[in-house]
């Protein structure tokens, strides 16, 4: 464990003086928000640890709120808030399952949703919840802000389209419809507090019980998060039956390329791709035909 | 013979409770000085390689660094309690990524992390053994000059070839588990300084303050009463800190710099350096009769001890001991062996030797039992043994034996009764029930080795009792057993008792704090020290009262006897004024009969018994096993406080869950991969479901108020009971812990179970 003594932290007292800063010291500083993942990066690298901007004070960055029929999630706030906001849970239920299982509830406190995005874990998981409600992420910088679409954002293992003097500040996304259903799954290796082997989120926008609409998104078996696209085609039209969501669940083989880890072997994680594509249908399955 | 109890056996709350859950009780690594040293280890780069050159010169130059030591200020580098194979620090080889080539004092942790750094060590990297099977073979690589094997030995009684041909039934398996780790929430960690008298001081977690003592003197070659160790409360231990740790080394930064020193192992290191329990391979032939009478078990052990013997002579007696159940059973064959490899090194943990080999044995004995039809607990009573009965061994058990009252607890058990109706209730399409049993059998004390323990009780001046003992509180609780068995021993007020434990300076030696003994043989020391204690207030009486006290007895804080009724203030002026101390010794001897031949320790006079029953529930598509209740029952002989007990059962289960289902170190050619909470899972507290927990209490004639011990009997038959669960669930063995979702799910998978 190395010691981190000899960094320096900044902490501004505003997202201006935080722009500002990270201006001035263009791609030298590491932004650190709840820190329960960089901190333990920091200590684990071999090679010399950046200086921080130290963000953790930006109340201004704190914030959900439910702005004609878009849901706008401030970058700071934490899974806890997310987790028991009743707007969220209301307009975005996928997404509040998926953070009531990032962590234990200490990290649940601190971690904060613009760090899951930016730290690009491939099992990061509020991803899946984000990629399938079609977010949106807002960078800002000195000179201007950017709005990126959460697909657009991921270019490969942990590279982002993020410029040096860019800070994430919002994600926001359409509220759910009245038709439209979400769920999200995790396999842990344990029941509580692990990290995923694989995770999902899948929303349906259902028509007269026909599918309308489908995005599936699949965690920790790419280098980054990957819609299942021809999932989505084969639910798509049709009226959820066993036999449909089996093969949709057989579909998402072709989008995703696993690889073997101390969580689990490449092999393992397809089926449970499948077999978690088969058991979150399954459940949906039983609410549209209720 | 049972007698009446005030304390023992009633719900007091533990003395120590109020200061942990507040946070004010100081463990080892809480305390730090003035002037203090922070030390760091050069752990090896390789698992196996030949040190061709150390460098220190730039370490110590690195700032804020005092001193740096090598194997060349170990006066004698080699320790162990049964061989002496490991060095202090590594002078020829290194043999595992653990070991430590050299420790950097400095004046922070930060300075001495970097001076680490700052060392340099030449290898020259030798073929890595990992595999046991591969590390047995003749022309395996030798990781010592002896070859590989630390240890091997058969012991046989009967004939088994005899017992198959009488067998209606056979079956033969091999199993497998993985290395457990301890995971306390303390790691290994110490301080050490120079007392006012000169004496150096080492203050650090461990669970024999004797044995330390001993470790430090011998290697550093101190004279014994320049040295003292005291342990204070133990941030968890499990067998992990049977062996020293940090001891020497801070005794030896102590020693050389004359200051004050602090060695605190990260989470990383503990993993990495910490023991483990030994990864084991046992092949089982197991036969029966028609009539379910167990006729004859062929066993193959091997336990794979890492680089090092530490505790693992000891640990190989104690699988073969219970690798038979607690059955009778007329013909055995036990092969075992003992192999060193360039893993991690493996020693005690809780159980030490008999979880691997009960998860084998279980399994066998519940495969006999639907292979003849039989009702799984039925079988498992047709064959317990009983007292009077004569062990596998040839020995007599003339202690107690609770082993059918468990399994009748179990048999009883709605769990038990209603596991059909559980399977067929309806639930989620791919998920399966079953309910699973497994007994155990474990000795206490260390058996046919010799075992000794004393205590001291002061009568203090104010009328109050101070115990003093080595034993060390790990947590276990054995410091609120202490003060109810000396409350009851000798009639007085619980708050009266003062408990002195762990330090070679003011307690005398109770011996080690492991093999579930240290309440059986504190409580039997107690026990002497009462009876001296009376002598010695009957020869005062006797002078006080002219003619001969024959009859005193201790009586509600009094010594009462025809005629007289002193209270403990007065008998302690009294003893005074006879010039007599107001302190004795109690000494305890253990019981025992020699070894049998071909082993250390067996058989024990003393054994522990217990069943766990397992619900299980199986995802058939995801390989996930989850326990919704668990019910442990375990026959302590009596129940000294009822808390404590639960606490150890539902703990022991709990650490049971995780060898079970979750606990896999991944080591790559000798390298752990797994070294952190993250990778390395332990049981949340939404992986302990309901835990029930049944006391049988069968009575020892030799134990304190009949008590037996409880520390390790609740976690040895957890994995075979989830095992059993999981055939009744779906049919399929699965013959290797952890039944990890991946593994559960290859085995159900190929067996082709579908979703209804």
């Amino acid at each position: 464990m190395k010691s981190l003594s000899y960094i320096d932290v900044f902490t501004p007292r505003s997202l201006e003086e935080a722009l500002e800063l990270l201006d001035k010291h263009r791609g030298e500083l590491a932004v650190l928000a709840g820190g329960t993942d960089l901190i333990i990066q920091l200590r684990k690298a071999q090679q010399k640890a950046p200086n921080l901007l130290n963000i953790y004070m930006l109340d201004e960055l704190r914030y959900i709120k439910h702005d004609n029929e878009i849901i706008k999630i401030g970058a700071l706030t934490d899974f806890a808030t997310i987790t028991e906001s009743p707007i969220i849970q209301r307009h975005a239920p996928v997404l509040a399952e998926a953070a009531a299982t990032i962590g234990s509830v200490q990290i649940l406190n601190k971690a904060s949703i613009g760090g899951n995005i930016v730290n690009a874990s491939p099992a990061a998981d509020s991803l899946p919840a984000l990629y399938v409600l079609n977010a949106t992420l807002t960078l800002r910088s000195k000179t201007g802000t950017r709005k990126v679409a959460i697909e657009q954002f991921y270019k490969g293992y942990k590279k982002l389209d993020l410029q040096s003097g860019e800070l994430l500040t919002e994600v926001s996304f359409p509220a759910m419809k009245q038709n439209q259903i979400g769920m999200f799954f995790k396999h842990g290796l344990r029941q509580g507090d692990a990290i995923s082997v694989v995770n999902g989120a899948i929303l349906l926008e259902v028509l007269n019980g026909y599918v309308k609409d489908a995005r599936i998104a699949l965690g920790a078996v790419a280098p980054t998060v990957v819609r299942a696209t021809e999932s989505e085609k084969t639910l798509i039209g049709q009226r959820l039956s066993e036999d449909v969501i089996l093969k949709a669940a057989q579909a998402c083989l072709t989008s995703i390329s696993p690889i073997d880890d101390v969580r689990g072997s490449a092999a393992y994680r397809k089926e449970m791709c499948v077999n978690y594509l088969y058991m979150t249908l399954w459940q949906m399955m039983r609410m549209v035909n209720l | 013979m049972k007698q009446s109890t005030t304390w023992v056996g009633k719900e007091v709350v533990r003395r120590d409770a109020l200061e942990k859950a507040r946070g004010l009780t100081k463990y080892a690594s809480d305390m730090f000085l003035d002037n203090m040293l922070w030390v760091a280890a050069c752990r090896s780069k390789y698992p196996h390689a030949v040190i061709k050159r150390i460098d220190v010169s730039r370490a110590l130059k690195s700032p804020g660094v005092v001193a740096v030591f090598t194997h060349r200020d170990v006066p004698n580098n080699r320790y162990g309690v049964f061989v002496k194979d490991r060095p202090v620090l590594c002078d020829d080889r290194v043999r595992y990524i653990g070991d430590i080539v050299a420790i950097v004092a400095a004046e922070s942790k930060e300075e001495a992390e970097q001076a680490v750094e700052e060392i340099v060590v030449e290898y020259e990297p030798l073929p890595v053994v990992s595999d046991p099977l591969e590390a047995m073979k003749p022309d395996a690589f030798p990781i010592h000059e002896g070859g590989n094997i630390s240890r091997s030995t058969r012991i046989t009684f009967g004939n088994v070839e005899e017992g198959f041909k009488a067998s209606k039934a056979v079956v033969e398996n091999e199993y497998r588990t993985a290395p457990q780790i301890h995971m306390f929430l303390e790691t290994e960690a110490g301080f050490s300084y120079i007392d006012e008298k000169g004496v150096i001081t080492v203050v650090a977690g461990g669970q024999s303050p004797y044995r330390d003592h001993h470790e430090i003197v011998s290697t550093l070659q101190l004279p014994p009463e320049k040295v003292r160790v005291v342990i204070p409360h133990v941030g968890g231990a499990f067998g992990g800190k049977d062996d020293v740790s940090v001891q020497i080394y801070l005794a030896l930064v102590t020693w050389k710099t004359g200051r004050p020193a602090r060695f605190v192992w990260d989470r990383d290191e503990s993993t990495i350096a910490g023991t483990k329990r030994h990864a084991s391979i046992v092949r089982m032939k197991t036969g029966a009769s028609a009539d379910g009478k167990l006729l004859a078990n062929d066993v193959e052990i091997i336990y794979d001890t890492g680089a090092y013997t530490a505790l693992g002579h000891a640990v190989l007696d104690v699988a073969i001991e219970n690798c038979n159940g607690p059955y009778k059973i007329p013909n055995i064959d036990i092969k075992a062996w003992l192999v060193y490899t360039n893993n991690m090194v493996a020693s005690a943990f809780r159980g030490f030797g008999a979880p691997q080999v009960m998860f084998a044995m279980e399994q066998q004995v519940d495969q006999l039992a639907y292979e003849l039809g039989m009702d799984p607990i039925e079988f498992r009573l047709r064959n317990a043994l009983k007292r009077g009965d004569v062990m596998v061994f040839g020995n007599k058990l003339e202690t107690s034996v609770g082993i059918s009252q468990c399994l009748e607890a179990a048999q009883n058990h709605p769990l038990w009764r209603q596991k059909e109706t559980l399977k067929s209730e309806k639930s989620l399409p791919w998920i399966r029930r079953g309910v699973g049993v497994a007994a155990a059998i474990k000795g206490f004390t260390l058996g046919a080795l010799p075992d000794r323990g004393s205590v001291a009780v002061e009568l203090r001046r104010d009328g109050g009792l101070t115990v003093k003992g080595s034993f060390t509180e790990i947590g276990q609780g054995v410091v609120q057993a202490v003060a109810q068995l000396a409350a009851d021993l000798f009639k007085i007020d619980i708050e009266k008792v003062e408990v002195v434990f762990a330090d070679t300076g003011k307690t005398p030696d109770t011996s080690v704090t492991s093999a579930s003994r240290q309440l059986f043989l504190a409580g039997n020391a107690l026990k002497k020290a009462a009876e001296n204690l009376l002598n010695l207030i009957r020869e005062v009486l006797t002078t006080r009262y002219g003619q001969k006290v024959i009859e005193a007895r201790f009586e509600n804080g009094y010594v009462v006897g025809p005629g007289f009724s002193h209270s403990f203030e007065e008998v302690a002026q009294m003893l005074e004024e006879h010039g007599l101390s107001r302190e004795v010794v109690g000494v305890y001897d253990v019981p025992r009969v020699e070894p049998i031949p071909g082993s250390l320790e067996i058989p024990h006079l003393f054994y522990m018994f217990g069943a766990t029953l397992a619900l299980v529930e199986v995802n058939i598509l995801t390989g996930t096993v989850t326990v919704p209740k668990l019910v442990s029952i375990a026959d302590v002989g009596k129940v000294v406080n009822p808390q404590t007990l639960t606490g150890q059962l539902e703990g022991a289960a709990a650490q049971g869950l995780g060898f079970a289902l979750l606990e896999e170190p991944i080591i790559d050619k000798g390298i752990l991969k797994t070294t952190n909470l993250s990778t390395y899972l332990i049981p949340s507290i939404k992986d302990v479901n309901e835990i029930e927990v049944i006391p049988v209490e069968s009575f020892e004639d030799e134990g304190p108020f009949g008590a037996k011990g409880i520390g390790e009997i609740g976690i040895i038959s957890v994995a075979p009971a989830i095992a059993n669960a999981i055939y009744h669930a779906v049919r399929v063995r699965p013959k290797s812990a952890p039944m990890t979702p991946e593994k559960i799910y290859w085995l159900v998978k190929q067996a082709g179970l579908t979703v209804k």
